[in-house]
């Protein structure tokens, strides 16, 4: 069985233990799967992910397949993929000489205290407080947005999370983009902002 | 009495994610993919996969 990784344009080294197999312009990253071998543990899940980061640093342009693309052998793999090949070729040119940032931002401080509030004042302060962290994240948002060739902004947003977005950047914009983010963490100690990565731009690979 | 000292909080949130980005994003090329994680549905098995990796970790200390 063949266990898909990523897509890659400009590969300079393989990860230890994948292979390459070359289909029209791009090079599909490849690993072996034993017969009778489910490859479905918890090992497999991670490894999985660590051979398409370690891509990043290898490769031109990197377009993650999702956990769990199998196919019986090289030919299998060369069918279903010369059938959205244009597709695919696409979008790994999209993803050249980028990464991608995540950045989440959560409410750090404690809610609106509800001490010495009636009803109706305690709903004002926690709206007024809602209100201010939106437009906030808003000015955030719009500022990465500049630095930003796709944004992949998450809707389950919730609770003391506030933001939760992909940007796919240039390798080149990352610093820029750390700055702003640093920038924001500065202005704002009500809320606690994590921005990770350069990751594979897995939130821009797409699915099917 | 031993201490088992716990992943540095930045290593465990790079986990989660990287374990987030295998299992919820990527191309899909087949539409068949593996639906689950030794016997658990992918989408509980984030925190498991996350749980025992830490705990592998920390055992490995």
């Amino acid at each position: 069985m063949i266990h898909l990784y990523a897509f890659a344009c400009g590969l300079r080294e393989l990860p230890p233990d994948a292979e390459c197999v070359q289909i029209g312009g791009m090079s599909a990253v490849v690993g072996r799967i034993a017969d009778g071998d489910r490859c479905d543990s918890h090992d497999d899940v991670v490894r999985h992910g660590l051979v398409v980061e370690a891509l990043v640093e290898r490769a031109d342009g990197v377009l993650p397949a999702r956990f769990g693309e199998r196919f019986t052998d090289i030919e299998a793999l060369e069918r279903a993929v010369s059938a959205r090949s244009v597709e695919l070729e696409r979008r790994l040119r999209d993803m050249r000489g980028c990464v991608e940032l995540a950045v989440r931002v959560g409410r750090t401080s404690r809610d609106v205290q509800r001490d010495g509030l009636d009803g109706a004042s305690y709903l004002r302060a926690r709206y007024r407080a809602a209100a201010e962290d939106a437009a906030a994240v808003s000015e955030l948002h719009a500022a990465l947005q500049l630095r930003a060739r796709a944004t992949a902004v998450s809707e389950q947003v919730a609770g003391s999370l506030l933001h939760d977005a992909g940007y796919l950047v240039g390798r080149h914009e990352i610093d820029e983009f750390a700055r702003d983010v640093d920038a924001y963490a500065s202005r704002h100690p009500e809320h606690t902002v994590v921005c990770t990565g350069p990751w594979a731009p897995s939130s821009f690979a797409g699915a099917a | 009495m031993s201490v088992v000292e716990r992943p540095p909080l930045e290593q465990q949130v790079t986990l989660v994610e990287l374990v987030d980005r295998v299992l919820g994003k990527g191309v899909v090329i087949t539409g068949d993919i593996t639906l689950s994680v030794a016997g658990v549905d992918l989408v509980y098995v984030g925190l498991r996969v996350l749980l025992s990796s830490v705990s592998a970790l920390e055992a490995a200390r």
